[in-house]
């Protein structure tokens, strides 16, 4: 997974600094976006983060972490209020037979495999092999260390392997 | 290769693929972002909705008494009354049957009906090197009387058919005898849907509720959190008000074991938004301990294809081709009251 630019200073004061200093970590946050808030609009989850970043500005301290961990962490936190608002999708009542796009079903047998994940473990996937995010970025997205991303990421693997088992 | 760097190969993969898929970022809208202006919401991608209906949609309908109507579109609610939790939506032989969902058929066999069950399979990269539909024993329902001609979506990968209908019939033995055939209804949500407001489960402080978001990205609340793990749940975040920017948001945190003034106490030395902590049944180290138990039952051949998470407090989320006799016996002694069961056949009383 590839590492992101370090930034070591603080965010700008000003708007368009502000724009610049954010800007090496767009495309991961909207990865990040794109992964944790399905159904939800990414980039209102990413326009929603930056603005809590910029009025947040002043809390944040370079010696504790990254801009980059520190950004995603909110773009997390912006894109689970994001899918939390949706409905979830056992609600759906604009629907009654099966939606099916032949584009997808490949895809879906991922994504529904991830379901059957505890919902740490999907999102240290979600981050990590979707959202391209190191394991640094991960643990700051998950509020925990490092070690615990990877211990998480092999019980996921793990629990993955049986259900590839039982599925052939 | 081993096992474990199977599935890591099949992840690098399909997360390549996903990103390929995704569009750039987004230019910073700087009105935005300084004053704080919400852009006009749009609609939710097409993509995406489909998506989230696709995940929803395969249902297997039983109609216990031979004549009564399918539930149609609404999922039935399951535990009612005083019934034992599911006994109204045990499957026996005999019963009438509406499934909606995927057929395969491959030739020379009688074709599958098939629970949407997770396959971990490899995304592949390019159209045509798709393998064969299959679907694993214990989730398949065979068919009897189907027209091939009617499915919906048909499409034939190296030999084998498959395609998508809404059968009804007799139930037995995991084979269903279709007497009617339809094609599913397609019916894409483009629309982002609200929630009604959550009821919390507090009374509402002397005041009301503080507008605005919490602030629950701090690494010392989930320190704290993560550091009661056998004490309280995994919070959620709940809109008294309803979904609108601006409303209130109340941080919610079941509390299983101890005292809930003292937990409360020490968590507002890190939280100081709204908060509602309140008596549960389980921690979520017992949920997960619970999702395990039940999650050991994937491989036993009970069509169980889903285990853990929880969509609903004190309960396991748990999916199913058919809750049947052999289901029901294995989820006795983990308590059948403790899931939120959610199987492929459902009844219509």
């Amino acid at each position: 997974m590839t590492d992101e630019p370090a930034v070591a200073v603080d965010p700008p004061g000003d708007g368009a600094g502000f724009v610049e200093w954010v800007r090496p970590h767009l495309p991961a946050m909207a990865r990040l976006a794109g992964r944790l808030a399905v159904g939800a609009d990414r980039d209102d989850v990413v326009q929603e983060a930056l603005a809590r970043a910029w009025s947040k500005r002043s809390q944040y301290d370079a010696g504790r972490g990254t801009a980059s961990a520190w950004l995603l962490a909110i773009t997390a936190d912006q894109a689970r209020k994001a899918a939390r608002r949706l409905r979830p999708a056992g609600e759906l009542d604009e629907h009654d037979g099966l939606v099916s796009r032949p584009d997808l079903d490949a895809r879906m047998d991922v994504d529904h495999a991830l379901t059957s994940l505890s919902a740490r473990q999907r999102l240290a996937v979600d981050c990590y092999y979707f959202a391209d995010l190191p394991i640094a970025d991960t643990a700051a997205v998950m509020g925990c260390s490092k070690g615990t991303v990877k211990s998480t990421l092999s019980d996921a693997r793990a629990r993955l392997r049986t259900l590839l088992e039982v599925s052939e | 290769m081993n096992p474990t760097d199977e599935v890591d190969d099949l992840l690098t993969r399909a997360g390549a693929r996903w990103r390929a898929d995704q569009p750039s970022a987004p230019e910073p809208d700087l009105d935005h972002i300084l004053g704080g202006r919400r852009r006009p919401r749009r609609w939710v991608p097409a993509l995406a909705a489909a998506s989230v209906a696709v995940i929803a949609a395969a249902a297997l309908i039983v109609l216990p008494d031979g004549s009564g109507k399918p539930s149609g579109d609404a999922p039935q609610a399951f535990a009612q009354g005083n019934q034992a939790p599911y006994d109204d939506v045990l499957v026996r032989d005999g019963d009438q049957v509406q499934a909606s969902g995927q057929v395969i058929a491959a030739g020379g066999q009688d074709p599958l009906f098939c629970a949407p069950v997770p396959k971990l399979t490899d995304p592949g990269w390019a159209t045509g090197d798709e393998s064969a539909p299959t679907c694993p024993a214990q989730y398949a329902v065979t068919l009897k009387n189907l027209d091939l001609a009617k499915l919906a979506d048909a499409k034939t990968i190296n030999g084998v058919l498959s395609g998508y209908a809404v059968l009804t019939g007799t139930w037995s033995g995991r084979t269903i005898d279709v007497r009617e055939q339809t094609k599913p209804q397609t019916r894409a949500t483009t629309a982002e849907l609200q929630l009604p407001p959550d009821q919390v489960p507090c009374p509402v402080p002397a005041g009301g509720w503080k507008p605005g978001q919490i602030d629950v990205d701090k690494i010392a609340v989930v320190t704290f959190l993560e550091g009661r793990e056998d004490q309280a749940t995994d919070p959620r975040v709940l809109y008294p008000n309803g979904h609108a920017p601006g409303a209130p948001e109340v941080y919610t945190i079941g509390v299983a074991h101890g005292d809930l003034a003292a937990f409360r106490a020490a968590f507002e030395k890190v939280y100081d938004g709204n908060l509602c902590v309140h008596q549960v049944k389980f921690s979520k180290t017992e949920l997960t301990r619970l999702g395990t138990a039940v999650g050991d039952l994937i491989p036993k051949g009970f069509g169980v294809y889903a285990a853990g998470g929880s969509s609903e407090e004190d309960k396991v989320d748990v999916s199913a081709l058919v809750y049947d006799e052999a289901l029901k016996t294995a989820l006795t002694p983990i308590g059948p009251e403790d899931v939120n069961l959610d199987v492929a056949v459902k009844p219509v009383h």
